[in-house]
């Protein structure tokens, strides 16, 4: 397995962006983790910001106790279903061209992170 | 498959533009700061752009042009009425970029072939034609003026922005048939007058093309498009329909900032900002273009309309700033959608975010200078020789200050 930088939203805490810049689509950029959950009708985080390459992939490991549909607003558009008990449950995504792309809960009408893709 | 998200800017989802990077967004500034007062300190003293531009006898209208409107009109409702899932997808992404975004570029270079383009004047000249009436059964009331257009542009804006599901062919379904029943409607009561008054993507093609540096009224003319500028036609309800084009544009930007979105704003919420937004804008460019010594009351309350021909340069690159991107390749998405082809847009634009960004910022600022161009020349002319460089300043003022928050939105969001 390869290592992964594990970004600890819940805490406030953001280590996201060391493996981007430099290298853009080269294989070396290690994925970057994101901890969604889901519960009692919040979502967490909300509204956070991570810088990430194009080409690098994020993972969301998704923890919910309800029923969701999380929209990645990227080129292409992707969407995750997300059901109720759901542990850590892995979804990734991998940018491929420059600009934001908002990760948004559709149940929850809140934008849980934005993914900066720089090139 | 278009997703409509619960806070997506622009109607349509999707992905959106890195900001711009901020060396660039300073350079501009700066341009914009010294140009300005550059020209109010040291440029021509005497009116250069007074002498009207002859218009001579509008051309007929072009047929085969409206034959292509009529053409791609029908296979847009077509597609969003009777289409596939994907067909629809396509007609609500070409409401939100060709027909909202295409105007402006379209203007420019061509003019207001909008008039030629137009499927519901052609329908409007067959039904006159049919009844016997081509003027329309009632003159079209004075006192309207553009006030018509300034609300359907802001009933377009507050789909796209405010409403609670913009991205649903429901929504842009209730839209555009309301549009066609209104338009054609208004059309075979009122004649074509309507067109150029109530029309919202009519009057909008109309007023840009006034700017267009290529073209007089649909004939190819190249000509410095300081001299067209002030042959807009001015009536009532022109200063909305520029504050409606720029206040909404500058909500959007906003509207995506991190700021506006942690507060998960309601329908009634946004529509009460984006109402602001536009009145802020508005009224800040009435009171800077009445703030001057030496007029009357009666000359003070004209000199609104005497300037409002000036912004038309900002809300142009403010719209090429905020939707290149969104223009080009949601665009290309849209046409795809609407053939049914299976076709990848290129992002050829995207993959170059610097160039994106150092255009953004030539946008905003060469509309910009050309807007100070303009006032600095309309100011000569209508303000007493005493106060023609103090009068000029708090609009002057105002321009820098519309030009650098355009900046500050496009370098946060």
């Amino acid at each position: 397995m390869r290592a992964r930088i594990l970004v600890a939203i819940a805490a406030g805490v953001l280590l996201a962006g060391c493996g981007s810049s430099s290298g853009g689509a080269e294989e070396a950029a290690e994925p970057i983790v994101i901890e969604v959950s889901i519960a009692d009708g919040t979502i967490t985080p909300t509204n956070e910001r991570v810088e990430v390459g194009v080409g690098q992939e994020v993972v969301a490991q998704v923890t919910s106790d309800a029923e969701d549909e999380l929209h990645v607003h990227g080129e292409p558009e992707a969407t995750w279903a997300v059901e109720a008990g759901m542990e850590s449950e892995e979804f990734s995504y991998t940018p491929q061209i420059p600009g934001q792309i908002a990760i948004e809960s559709h149940g929850l009408h809140a934008t849980i992170v934005t993914l900066v893709v720089t090139p | 498959m278009l997703i409509a998200g619960p806070i997506a800017t622009h109607g349509l989802g999707g992905q959106t533009d890195l900001p711009i990077p901020f060396p660039v967004a300073v350079i501009g500034g700066a341009w914009a700061l010294t140009i300005t007062f550059a020209v109010v300190a040291f440029a021509w003293r005497k009116p250069r752009f007074a002498e009207p531009l002859d218009i001579g006898r509008p051309p007929g209208v072009r047929s085969w042009l409206t034959l292509i409107g009529t053409v791609v009109t029908a296979w847009v409702y077509g597609a969003l009425y009777l289409g596939s899932e994907q067909r629809q997808d396509g007609a609500v992404g070409f409401f939100y970029t060709w027909l909202w975004v295409s105007p402006v570029p379209l203007a420019l270079l061509a003019g207001h072939v909008w008039r030629d383009l137009s499927p519901w004047r052609g329908a409007q000249r067959l039904i006159g034609r049919a009844l016997g009436r081509p003027q329309g059964f009632l003159r079209y009331p004075s006192r309207l003026g553009y006030w018509p257009a300034a609300a359907g542009l802001f009933a377009f804006v507050w789909l796209e922005l405010c409403s609670p599901d913009p991205g649903a062919v429901a929504s842009v379904r209730w839209w555009l048939g309301g549009y066609a029943v209104l338009t054609l409607a208004g059309g075979v009561v009122f004649g074509p007058r309507w067109f150029n008054r109530a029309d919202p993507f009519d009057v909008y093609s109309a007023v840009v093309a006034r700017l267009s540096p290529l073209v007089v009224d649909r004939r190819w003319r190249p000509h410095n498009p300081l001299r067209g500028l002030p042959t807009l036609p001015l009536d009532r309800g022109l200063i909305a329909v520029v504050a409606v084009l720029l206040g909404s544009t500058a909500f959007d930007s906003f509207g995506a900032s991190q700021e506006w979105q942690i507060r998960d704003m309601s329908t009634l919420g946004d529509t009460v900002a984006l109402v602001v937004f536009v009145l802020v804008v508005g009224l800040a460019f009435v009171v800077a273009a009445m703030a001057t010594g030496g007029v009357s009351r009666a000359q003070r309350r004209e000199l609104p309309g005497d300037l409002v021909h000036t912004l038309v340069p900002i809300v142009v690159g403010y719209v090429f700033a905020h939707y290149l991107t969104y223009l080009v390749e949601k665009g290309q998405r849209a046409v795809i959608d609407l053939l049914s082809v299976d076709a990848t847009p290129s992002f050829w634009l995207s993959e170059r975010p610097m160039l994106v960004g150092t255009l953004k910022v030539a946008f905003v600022v060469g509309g910009h200078i050309l807007a100070v161009l303009a006032a600095h020349d309309r100011a000569l002319l209508t303000l007493p020789r005493a106060h023609r460089l103090t009068g000029q300043l708090a609009m002057m003022v105002l321009m820098v200050a519309y030009t650098f928050m355009g900046l500050y939105l496009l370098l946060s969001v």
